[in-house]
């Protein structure tokens, strides 16, 4: 058994993410004291601890607002699931603390150095400051991670002798039983190691002679580990109305992190989700964004990012919903390590969906040959890969690359005119069809080619006074 | 001469450029016509990378001189990419020269940064085969950004230009191209600029249509359009040696160089 312990020291403030990014200084304040505070307040010398009035006057300009237990609860959570793929293992401890069980995961991971190292990145990535220490027991990396940040015990006999110099605070005693250590002159663990258990018990309450059994391995201590849930909802508060798509962003790229995760972790592909984002005194903005399948991050966050550039905010957002609506299995086998699905067809779904989310559906289209003589129906816009393959038939005649969509008049003469008459290279190709469905046409085409070099595709019409029309140029 | 042998293969070394070559790009794709081949160094078109093509005029063919190598990148089951094209893209033709319609798309967008931001997308995604994209007036910086993007996503991008400035400035295109119509099916092309720094060559390419054969004496007189006789099929009276879609694009003739 290895147990790594995350402390979270600013999560009350992380948790808000409005206010952790504000460019004003902002405190968590209850009863008249500061709970904690952002970058831009610590900036001005303000710490936590220190009295409301006492911050004010270092910051006349600071604002506050109290804790929110349940948001620090909720992303603690998150950040509980994130760390299911670090350990089979992960239980909350407290309010700030995360306990990971690495000994039997570290080797799938690639050793504990690497391990920590993927951890250290997602962390950041995430922008959370943490603390983090290593030991057999839970108790004693919980206590190195208080009392000596980073340090790291791999066996059990070595426990005692690293737990000795850390000072009593770590511990995470009750505060009465806090000061009656101190006030005994008791400072460091070593020193409650040296005296006999029983006397311990009976000055300071039963508890203490256990807790330290436990931390030295000497007595089990089992731990409640989480499950992933099934479903995917989640929402964050932001703390501070925000309208600018960037910060909004930057909140809602961990919350597709932790989707992507959810996915890979279920072995399920995304086909439907739907973003909330929740205005004061306004209607909620709903999103709903579709995909062929995904579960890449990446692919995630763009096209999240430029629907929701499309989308017209009608006022600054307070909450953010993220949540899954559909999803399908992920085919067996298809990690990353595989070659790339046949044709490049899952790349090709992700250029058009990122498209799509910036464009328009409708700007983005395939083409497609249709079993039709007259010129403007023999194509029709698809979608983009159900276009199929050309008929095996050969075309009746010459076909231009380029379609005018209206044909384009060129007058009534003896030959067309485009700048000076044209003339006729080829035809004519008579085309007579369509009686049957009302756009019934009756044309002679004809290849012709201007002074200047280029080759169009006209036709005279055999109604009416036999107009001229250019509809495609050879290219 | 057993030791010029030897040499001569040591110098057939890839590192290895002499002044009177070509440069030898790493990944080529036929341009379907031995002349142009000849030309472009590695023979072909590079893989990956931007090629700028300067079209004063569109209906110069500068569409069919691209269409071998945009079938080949379908029968690859890469992706074609057309972004704001000028006309549309007529399906049936481009099914006939042998374009995988099924890994074709087209993007239809105004705007100088969505189009810009389009093409990148698709130059980048590593899906795309080749995209071709019309935007007259890209600067140094654009063109420099889209290169890196189709280096990056090995795809083929080329660039259509309907206003080349008069003024040549450095451009980040390792290869750039004026085209103007010949006479006939034909196309005049100018290489401005190639890797391997050798003076500017032009060259003319007969283009892939079926040669136009004028089947009635014409024009008909205004109005009596019923006198033409009966239709008569351009394919039947193709000139035997002419190439021309329907006979599938396996080699593509090419006449006299200019």
């Amino acid at each position: 058994m290895l147990w790594l312990a995350l402390i979270f020291p600013d999560l009350a403030v992380e948790c808000l993410p409005g206010l952790a990014d504000s460019p004003q200084s902002w405190v968590l304040a209850t009863n008249g004291r500061v709970l904690a505070c952002n970058a831009v307040a610590a900036a001005h010398g303000i710490q936590p601890g220190q009295g409301l009035s006492g911050a004010l006057a270092l910051d006349p300009a600071l604002q506050q607002r109290p804790p929110d237990p349940q948001a620090q609860q909720q992303i603690l959570q998150a950040l509980a699931e994130w760390g299911l793929n670090f350990s089979a293992e992960v239980s909350l401890e407290g309010t700030h603390t995360l306990l990971l069980e690495v000994g039997t995961t570290r080797r799938c991971l690639g050793g504990l150095e690497a391990l920590r190292q993927r951890l250290q990145a997602g962390l950041q990535q995430r922008g959370h400051r943490y603390l983090e220490g290593a030991a057999p027991t839970p108790l004693a990396a919980l206590w190195l991670a208080r009392g000596a940040p980073g340090s790291i015990v791999m066996h059990a006999q070595q426990l005692e002798s690293s737990l000795q110099s850390l000072p009593v605070q770590s511990a995470g005693l009750s505060p009465a039983c806090l000061s009656a250590l101190l006030g005994a002159g008791i400072e460091c663990i070593g020193q409650l190691f040296a005296l006999p258990a029983l006397a311990l018990a009976r000055r300071f309450g039963p508890e203490l002679p256990d807790l330290l059994r436990r931390a030295l391995a000497r007595q089990a201590d089992p731990r409640l580990c989480i499950t992933a849930p099934q479903r995917f909802r989640r929402s964050c508060e932001l703390g501070y109305p925000l309208h600018e798509i960037p910060r909004l962003m930057a909140v809602l790229s961990r919350m597709i992190a932790d989707l992507a995760d959810w996915a890979w972790r279920h072995a399920q592909l995304l086909t439907r989700i739907v973003l909330v984002l929740n205005h004061e005194r306004q209607a909620a903005s709903r999103i709903e964004i579709g995909f062929a399948g995904t579960r890449s991050a990446s692919h995630l966050d763009l096209v999240i990012h430029e629907s929701l550039q499309r989308q017209i905010l009608p006022a600054a957002v307070v909450t953010l919903t993220l949540e899954i609506l559909e999803t399908q299995d992920a085919p067996a086998g298809s990690g990353d390590l595989l070659p790339a699905a046949p044709g490049r067809l899952r790349e090709g779904q992700e250029l058009l969906e990122r498209l799509r989310a910036r464009l328009g559906k409708a700007a983005v289209s395939g083409l497609a040959a249709q079993a039709d003589h007259r010129p403007e129906l023999a194509w029709a816009y698809t979608e983009p890969g159900k276009g199929g393959p050309a008929s095996a038939a050969p075309l009746a005649g010459p076909r231009p690359l380029w379609l005018l969509e209206t044909p384009r008049d060129l007058g009534v003469a003896a030959l067309p005119r485009l700048g000076g008459p044209l003339a006729l290279l080829a035809g004519p190709e008579r085309i007579e069809s369509g009686w049957w469905d009302g756009g019934d046409i009756a044309r002679d085409y004809f290849v012709a080619a201007g002074p200047d070099g280029p080759q169009y595709w006209v036709y005279r019409e055999r109604r009416g006074e036999g107009r001229w029309y250019l509809q495609g140029v050879f290219a | 001469m057993e030791l010029l042998k030897e040499l001569q293969d040591l110098l057939r070394h890839p590192a290895i450029w002499r002044g009177d070559q070509l440069a030898q790009t790493t990944a080529t794709l036929s341009t379907g016509f031995a002349e142009l081949d000849a030309e472009l160094p590695g023979g072909g078109w590079a893989r990956a990378g931007l090629t700028e093509l300067q079209v004063p005029r569109e209906g110069a063919g500068e569409l069919s001189m691209l269409l071998p190598a945009l079938a080949q990148v379908s029968r690859e089951h890469r992706w074609v990419v057309f972004v704001a094209p000028p006309y549309l893209p007529y399906a049936p033709a481009l099914g006939q020269a042998g374009i995988d319609l099924s890994r074709y798309m087209l993007v239809r967008v105004q705007s100088l940064e969505s189009r810009l931001w389009a093409i990148e997308q698709a130059l980048r995604s590593g899906a795309c085969g080749a995209v071709l994209f019309w935007a007259n007036g890209l600067d140094e910086h654009h063109l420099r950004r889209l290169q890196l993007a189709a280096v990056e996503g090995d795809a083929m991008g080329f660039c259509f230009d309907t206003q080349p400035r008069q003024v040549q400035r450095s451009s980040p295109v390792p290869l750039r191209l004026a085209l103007r119509p010949g006479p006939g099916a034909q196309l005049d092309l100018e290489i401005l600029k190639r890797r391997g720094g050798q003076v500017p060559a032009s060259l003319r390419l007969a283009l892939p249509r079926g040669n136009p054969v004028l089947s009635t004496p014409l024009p008909p007189s205004r109005g009596r359009v019923g006198r033409i006789p009966a239709w008569r099929s351009t394919a039947s009276a193709r000139e035997p040696e002419g190439m021309s879609l329907m006979n599938g694009p396996a080699t593509w003739r090419s006449t006299a160089q200019a």
